[in-house]
């Protein structure tokens, strides 16, 4: 369970996040939206401790962030796996060294089971025959499949998603929706995924929460959020220029 | 900002700088207890620091000593001294120009492109995937840098003071008129084990130098690509500047 109490943080003393609460449970699947610039990826980098709140607390299953040393959260990071927005793979490394780190890095697998490993990670994306290719030398999409092949490389219990679906055609990004959903039902993993884009949170979220203004302004199940009164809701998912 | 205002923050952050790079480097030496573990990674960055920099160390070396041979020469011919050339070519060169040279070489070489690589990885988020993954960002990628160079400058100090005083003898053979046998003999016969231990000793400090100068100027870019271009020159001339202070420091603790 991820419990966000009471989160403040300020950059150059402008205020992103203002008191935000909100809890995601075991095995859902959260979606955050917003709008760009909102503060969508500050958030999920807290959750991740890649950032620290000015005030307030994240719980990982209880563990309170902010008291744990380095070595502590080194080890509540092995339980999560990220999607960064641009991929974020290592330029220096292949795709097949890029996606097997974790595990050249945290387990005793041999070079064999890795290998297997990577290549199904690889079937799951649709990627297949680029081991040996360097990152420069993909495209957008294809970056962007082999970061979800390595956050999942683990099997971690929670993974994070920054627009997991921006840049890919609308078969790829299905394909990468359906996935979240496998990955859900089948490992109970929890998902938290961050995104403007409304239709494809319809399609996957078991809970959507809207942030605005640097606070969680409405949750709901997306039936739920569709019949929102809220203004900044009906705003946001019908795309209304004020 | 007032100017003064202006220069207080400039201390500031200068001190912060210092703090951080020492902080970095602590961090680094810490993290060479998993040496065994990485090290491929170590041995790639000795060739990239230190293979690729033969060449240019080589090159620049041996002139420098031509140029040392021939002007010293020239004037200890004024006084009929010039079988002394050897000894003025050999002391300068251990002594200081070789480390000192080196040095400068490889910080905008090598430098250059730790500040320009970890900067890149930073803008791009590769350092926050790499903590995402349990990874540490320091041992991954510093502790290698640092290990490789550590163990590459004297290396390529000692290199380069060799092929400078070789650059000299043919200049002092040559043009100067001293024979290679007196060019030599004369060259040993000042030379001290603290001359040798002194360069070592001063590219070791280097190496540490401009390890801990680049990479955290590296790690700590922001602001896309004008930032990183920023950090590289900070790194190259801040590494340059402490290259030269830390020489003087050196100087008079063995001398």
């Amino acid at each position: 369970m991820i419990d966000i109490v009471d989160i403040w943080k300020s950059f150059d003393g402008k205020k992103v996040l203002s008191g935000l609460n909100l809890s995601i449970k075991d095995g859902e699947i959260m979606v955050i939206i917003g709008g760009s610039g909102i503060g969508k990826t500050v958030l999920l980098k807290h959750i991740i401790g890649l950032l620290k709140p000015d005030r307030g607390e994240i719980f990982i299953n209880s563990i309170p962030l902010s008291g744990v040393a380095n070595f502590q959260l080194e080890k509540i990071r092995k339980q999560f796996g990220m999607v960064f927005q641009s991929g974020a793979l290592l330029n220096s490394l292949t795709v097949w060294e890029n996606i097997a780190l974790p595990l050249v890095e945290h387990t005793n697998m041999s070079n064999e089971e890795i290998r297997n490993m990577v290549s199904e990670k690889l079937r799951l994306v649709h990627l297949h025959g680029i081991e040996e290719d360097m990152p420069a030398n993909l495209s957008g999409g294809m970056k962007k499949r082999v970061a979800v092949a390595r956050a999942i490389v683990r099997n971690p219990a929670i993974i994070l998603y920054d627009e997991p679906t921006s840049g890919l055609d609308p078969i790829m990004a299905h394909s990468i929706e359906n996935l979240i959903v496998r990955l859900k039902e089948g490992l109970r993993v929890t998902s938290v995924i961050v995104t403007h884009d409304i239709e494809s949170a319809y399609r996957v979220a078991d809970r959507i929460a809207m942030l605005f203004k640097g606070q969680i302004v409405e949750v709901g199940t997306p039936s739920e959020i569709r019949k929102s009164n809220n203004p900044v809701v009906t705003q946001f998912i019908h795309g209304e220029i004020k | 900002m007032n100017l003064l205002g202006r220069v207080g923050t400039g201390i500031l952050n200068g001190f912060a700088g210092a703090g951080g790079t020492i902080c970095l480097l602590g961090k680094g030496i810490y993290c060479c207890k998993a040496f065994i573990r990485n090290r491929s990674k170590i041995i790639h960055q000795m060739d990239v620091a230190g293979v690729g920099s033969l060449p240019v160390v080589s090159l620049v070396a041996i002139f420098s000593g031509m140029v040392l041979s021939f002007q010293t020469g020239r004037e200890l011919a004024r006084f009929h001294q010039e079988e002394m050339v050897g000894s003025f070519v050999a002391v300068p060169m251990l002594r200081e120009l070789g480390p000192v040279m080196t040095a400068i070489i490889v910080a905008g070489r090598v430098g250059a492109a730790m500040a320009a690589e970890l900067g890149t990885m930073k803008i791009s988020e590769e350092i926050d995937a790499l903590e995402t993954m349990s990874i540490n960002p320091v041992r991954f990628l510093v502790m290698p840098r640092l290990v490789a160079l550590v163990l590459m400058l004297p290396v390529l100090t000692v290199f380069g003071i060799l092929t400078g005083i070789l650059g000299g003898a043919v200049i002092a053979n040559n043009i100067v008129n001293v024979d290679y046998q007196v060019f030599f003999q004369n060259a040993i016969s000042v030379l001290q084990y603290k001359d040798i231990f002194s360069g070592i000793t001063k590219s070791i400090v280097f190496a540490f130098l401009i390890v801990g100068v680049s990479c955290y100027q590296g790690i700590t870019a922001t602001g896309g690509a004008a930032g990183v271009g920023k950090a590289t020159i900070r790194a190259v001339v801040l590494s340059f500047l402490f290259v030269i202070m830390f020489n003087f420091l050196l100087l008079r603790l063995f001398y």
